[in-house]
């Protein structure tokens, strides 16, 4: 009776058509609610840190002492509190693994015992469409735990917000998914389906959750002991195309099955240089077909055929049939890093890269710095910092930069009051083309000429100021501005969430 | 009749006595009042019509579009209005504002770069008893002026207004840049084509609002372009060096050039392929005058009128073919370089201006719409195309449009039209051309010589390829091609057959 008793409520609960939570007392053990104070980054002045925001989110216990929520839960979090439903206590957490591409992150807590009779939550699958799930977190409104149940709507592939940069599978429901809910277990019957993370705010009740592939994906990717992050793809399709018997003439395809997307760009970063190239015609990723719309059978839904290639780890080889010229072929791409979107995605770094001489503050051009224009910012940012953005690769001598140095302020002194920010971007510094903020803080603080003379992109009026003053009033400018450290040039992988050590 | 030469030269002599009495009053800055009748005659009421081009179907003309504007005598039978007004007109009236008398008018001549025109009576009409509103001089900055519109067609409207600043500005979108004063008061939300006067003397003719400023080409301006047309050597119109001058501003780099203080110099920003200077001036010289004329440390010449103005206002004075010797320093060395002024037009750019008469060029491959990128295309979308156009072409514009000695337009497919021979196409939209059949082209003239040159074979079928620098690819066979043309003429009723490609 006992062991048929689970059994007999999914039973129930298909009759009944709906309601999908098979036993919430016994489940609600397991979720948490998240509690940070959390600093985010200023990319004016990146030295300096904005005032503390407290938040909540969700997440759920999935073994091995660890939590499992969003990345954007925990992100810049200098405080992170967990608390388990039912539960007054209140435990320091840090986190161990966090994947701001994949919008997921992993918790730790320092007293192993805060687990004690806590069960794992089991992961399932991809839910059906129409399929019933249930959304179980801690939304705004009240300290107790929520549940709302709802069906799925679609399932597809589309940007996860917390970088705005990267795509992914994920699922939409129509439960609702309020601010709190994030990083919260969405259950079919006892299993988690996904983790709810982001919601449409113009749409009512348009919900979206992390599929179980991507998450698995993310804690599979955590097991060597640190997370490397989604592969970069780096290569453009044209989608369609072949639905034209003359193109698909063209191209060489149209014998039988007419099926596959066109190479339109392989750049120059991509994993695929070298393997594939402009007009190869991909006809299957990993066994599966891609059809003409560039989709693939997934899960028994038709989703982008880079979902696949996003679920693969770092070194992993994947496999594409292609049609060169007219002879089909299959050729492995080694999935890698590639470029890091640097250019296009927000940054969650200790701080940004920055340094500061004479009291011209150089940082990097990144999507964070485009923010400071609100969220419109692709309407309201200057044109040539939004198309310096969005179209990197389009304009000539910025693909080959590490990244786009810009000055994002003058801290003005006796030596540079004269100066206007006309274009921000860095060209060239006594000559030399500039790739990146370490590249800027070398050849300033190791410069013996005269004069320094700073070119800008898309800008003929350079600076040209006394390099000897500004060297003179660099440190009294960085007392008089609090300016400290000087500079800052770790990489943007260095995490600004809490991590152990620093609880410690 | 008298012939156009022949009256401009009236009013020339109707300007030389004034002038030197004009610069006495150009002092009071308070002007005599005057009432409405002092212009009745001298200001006409001018209904234009025009047949404006569709921006999504270039070979259609959109509803044609009536507005009322406002021209003055200069001349016998001769009115002077705003280039931009009258451009794409089909039909203009004028009507004097005692007078129920429609006249049919045509434009004599339209410099659109300076935007200024000048209208006459069609053959066999006569504006009959008019006074001619004579030109007035150049007058400081602080004056008041009365600003003549015209309302309900027919009623002469009179606004005071102060003159607040002189700027230099483009005449239109991407025309020739020319001193305008900035009036200050009650400002219409648009004046384009009103008249600024001042004791009876025409000061200027407005253009448009900036920042609730009304704008006003200068009656310097309007004289220089008078005097252009009637000089009988042709039209020579506005020069320009061809050169962008900043000023030096770092007092580190004045200090390196051993410029002493308040002693002025223009560093040369950008030198055009295209400029008359190019082989004698390089970016980096500094310029220290031009002719006589000395700049201070803003780059600026004293004006007589408007005191410290920037250089272009003097430069405006000139006729393109004029000679001018420019002073400059490089490495210490002082050099002259004297060369003729050139004209430049919104048509010697990457991006030109409006397209102010004829059809709006186009090609139609297979449903493809190509279109050169100038300001026509992009007034698609919407008066507001500098903010909500494509960031790739408004960069274009932007950033790259320059004039060139190799580069002459870009082409852009605007849309699709929608066809069983294009289908897996036909949502593309705003993509820069990079290449046709593998080699870039720099018009559409150019284009169709490349697309009729041939294609890639392959397959056994001919192609014609176009590639695109965002990457992507089109390509569609000449096979079937006049079929396909047909068959999209009735489909969206595009009736002009010179719009298809044409093998």
């Amino acid at each position: 009776m006992v062991r048929c008793l689970p059994i007999w409520w999914v039973c129930l609960l298909a009759l009944v058509g709906g309601q999908a939570f098979a036993n919430p007392s016994a489940l609600r053990r397991s979720v948490f609610r998240i509690e940070t104070i959390s600093q985010d980054r200023n990319f004016v002045n990146p030295w300096r840190l904005r005032s503390p925001d407290m938040s909540s989110g969700s997440g759920f216990f999935i073994g091995d002492g660890r939590i499992l929520t969003n990345a954007h839960v925990v992100s810049n979090a200098s405080s992170i509190m967990v608390q388990r439903d039912g539960d007054a206590r209140k435990v320091p957490a840090f986190v161990m693994y966090i994947g701001h591409d994949v919008d997921l992150a992993v918790l730790g807590v320092l007293d192993d015992k805060y687990f004690k009779d806590v069960e794992p939550l089991p992961f399932g699958s991809v839910p059906k469409l129409r399929s019933p799930v249930t959304t179980v977190g801690f939304p705004m409104g009240g300290d107790q735990i929520s549940m709302t149940d709802g069906v799925v709507n679609r399932i597809s592939y589309r940007t996860y917000v917390h970088t705005d940069a990267h795509e992914h599978l994920l699922v939409q429901v129509d439960s609702a998914i309020n601010p709190g809910n994030s990083g919260g277990p969405v259950f079919q019957g006892r299993q988690v389906v996904g983790v709810a993370f982001q919601a449409l705010t113009r749409a009512q009740s348009a919900g979206f959750i992390i599929p179980v592939p991507v998450v698995q994906r993310f804690l599979n990717d955590c097991l060597d002991g640190s997370y490397d992050g989604v592969p970069e793809w780096g290569v453009e399709t044209q989608e369609l195309l072949l639905n034209n018997s003359a193109t698909a003439r063209f191209y060489r395809v149209d014998n039988g099955e007419r099926r596959g997307v066109v190479v339109s760009r392989v750049h120059e970063w991509s994993p695929a240089k070298g393997v594939l190239q402009r007009g190869d015609v991909l006809l299957s990723i990993s066994g599966k077909k891609i059809g003409v719309d560039g989709k693939i059978s997934f899960e028994g839904e038709r989703v982008d055929f880079e979902v696949l290639y996003g679920l693969r780890l770092k070194g992993d080889a994947v496999r594409f049939q292609i049609s060169r010229d007219g002879a089909v072929q299959e050729v492995l791409v080694k999935a890698g890093l590639g470029k890091p979107h640097q250019y296009s995605g927000r940054i969650y770094a200790k701080r940004p890269k920055y340094t500061v001489f004479g009291g011209i503050v150089f940082t990097a051009l990144t999507r964070s710095v485009m923010e400071l224009w609100g969220d419109a910012w692709e309407k309201r940012a200057p044109l040539l910092l939004r198309y310096m953005m969005r179209e990197p690769f389009e304009i000539e001598g910025v693909a080959e930069r590490e990244e786009l140095v810009i000055v994002s302020d003058v801290l003005v002194n006796g030596a540079n009051s004269f100066v206007v920010i006309g274009s921000p971007v860095v060209d060239k510094i006594n000559g030399k083309t500039v790739t990146s903020v370490q590249m800027v803080h070398e050849l300033l603080n190791t410069m013996v000429d005269d004069t320094l003379r700073m070119d800008f992109m898309f800008d003929d009026d350079p600076w040209i100021l006394s390099a000897k003053q500004l060297r003179i009033v660099n440190e009294e400018t960085n007392q008089r501005y609090g300016v400290t450290p000087s500079f800052w040039l770790e990489p943007y992988s260095v995490d600004a969430a809490i991590s152990k050590d620093e609880m410690k | 009749m008298i012939n156009f030469s022949k009256r401009i030269l009236i009013l020339a002599i109707i300007i030389g006595p004034l002038a030197s009495m004009l610069s006495s009053m150009a002092h009071a800055k308070v002007q005599k009042k005057r009432s409405r009748s002092d212009y009745e005659r001298s200001v006409l009421s001018l209904s234009i019509t025009k047949a404006v081009p569709d921006p999504d179907s270039p070979w259609a003309i959109q509803n044609s579009d009536v507005a009322g504007h406002a021209g003055v005598v200069v001349g016998d039978n001769l009115v002077l209005t705003q280039a931009s007004v009258v451009s794409r007109a089909v039909y203009i009236q004028a009507q004097k504002v005692d007078d129920v008398s429609k006249i049919p008018m045509r434009v004599v001549f339209a410099d659109y770069d300076a935007n200024l025109a000048i209208l006459t009576p069609l053959e066999g009409y006569n504006l009959g008893q008019t006074r001619v509103l004579p030109l007035g001089p150049d007058i400081p900055v602080g004056s008041d002026v009365t600003v003549i519109s015209i309302e309900n067609e027919r009623h002469l409207q009179l606004a005071s207004m102060r003159i607040l600043d002189v700027n230099v500005r483009e005449a239109m979108v991407g025309g020739t840049t020319v001193p305008m004063y900035s009036l200050g008061g009650q400002a219409r939300s648009s004046c384009r084509s009103d008249l600024a006067v001042r004791d009876g003397l025409l000061i200027g003719i407005c253009v448009g609002v900036v920042d609730q400023q009304p704008q006003i080409i200068t009656s310097g301006i309007i004289a220089h372009f008078i005097a252009d047309k009637h000089s009988g050597d042709g039209y020579r119109g506005f020069g320009s060096f061809g050169a962008t001058l900043l000023p030096v501003t770092s007092p580190w780099h004045r200090k390196t050039l051993g410029l002493e203080d308040g002693k002025g110099a223009l560093r040369v920003a950008v030198i055009n392929e295209t400029s008359p200077f190019a082989d004698c001036l390089s970016v980096d010289d500094i310029v220290l005058g031009i002719d006589q004329i000395n700049v201070d440390h803003r780059g600026f010449f004293m004006h007589s009128q408007w005191g410290a103005v920037p250089l272009r206002n003097y430069i405006v004075t000139k006729y393109a073919g004029d000679p001018v010797a420019i002073r400059f320093q490089r490495k210490s060395e002082v050099k002259i370089c004297s060369r003729r002024l050139r004209r430049y037009s919104s048509s010697d750019y990457l991006v030109a201006g409006q397209t102010t008469e004829g059809p709006v060029s186009h090609m139609i491959f297979g449903g493809l719409i190509f279109r050169e990128l100038n300001v026509d295309f992009l007034t698609m979308f919407g008066r507001d195309w500098q903010n909500n156009s494509p960031a790739s072409l408004l960069f274009v514009y932007n950033y790259q449009n320059k004039p060139s000695l190799t580069r002459r337009r870009e082409i852009v497919l605007a849309n699709v039209l929608g066809d069983v021979f294009n289908a897996g196409y036909e949502k593309l939209a705003y993509l820069i051309l990079d290449a046709v059949n593998g080699k870039r082209v720099n018009s559409l003239d150019e284009m169709r010589l490349q697309l009729k040159a041939g294609g890639v074979l392959r397959e056994g079928m001919e192609f014609a390829q176009f590639d695109f620098k965002d990457g992507t690819q089109v390509v569609l066979p000449y096979a079937e091609l006049d079929e396909t043309h047909q068959r999209i003429a009735r489909t969206y009723a595009v009736t002009d057959p010179n719009s298809f490609f044409k093998k």
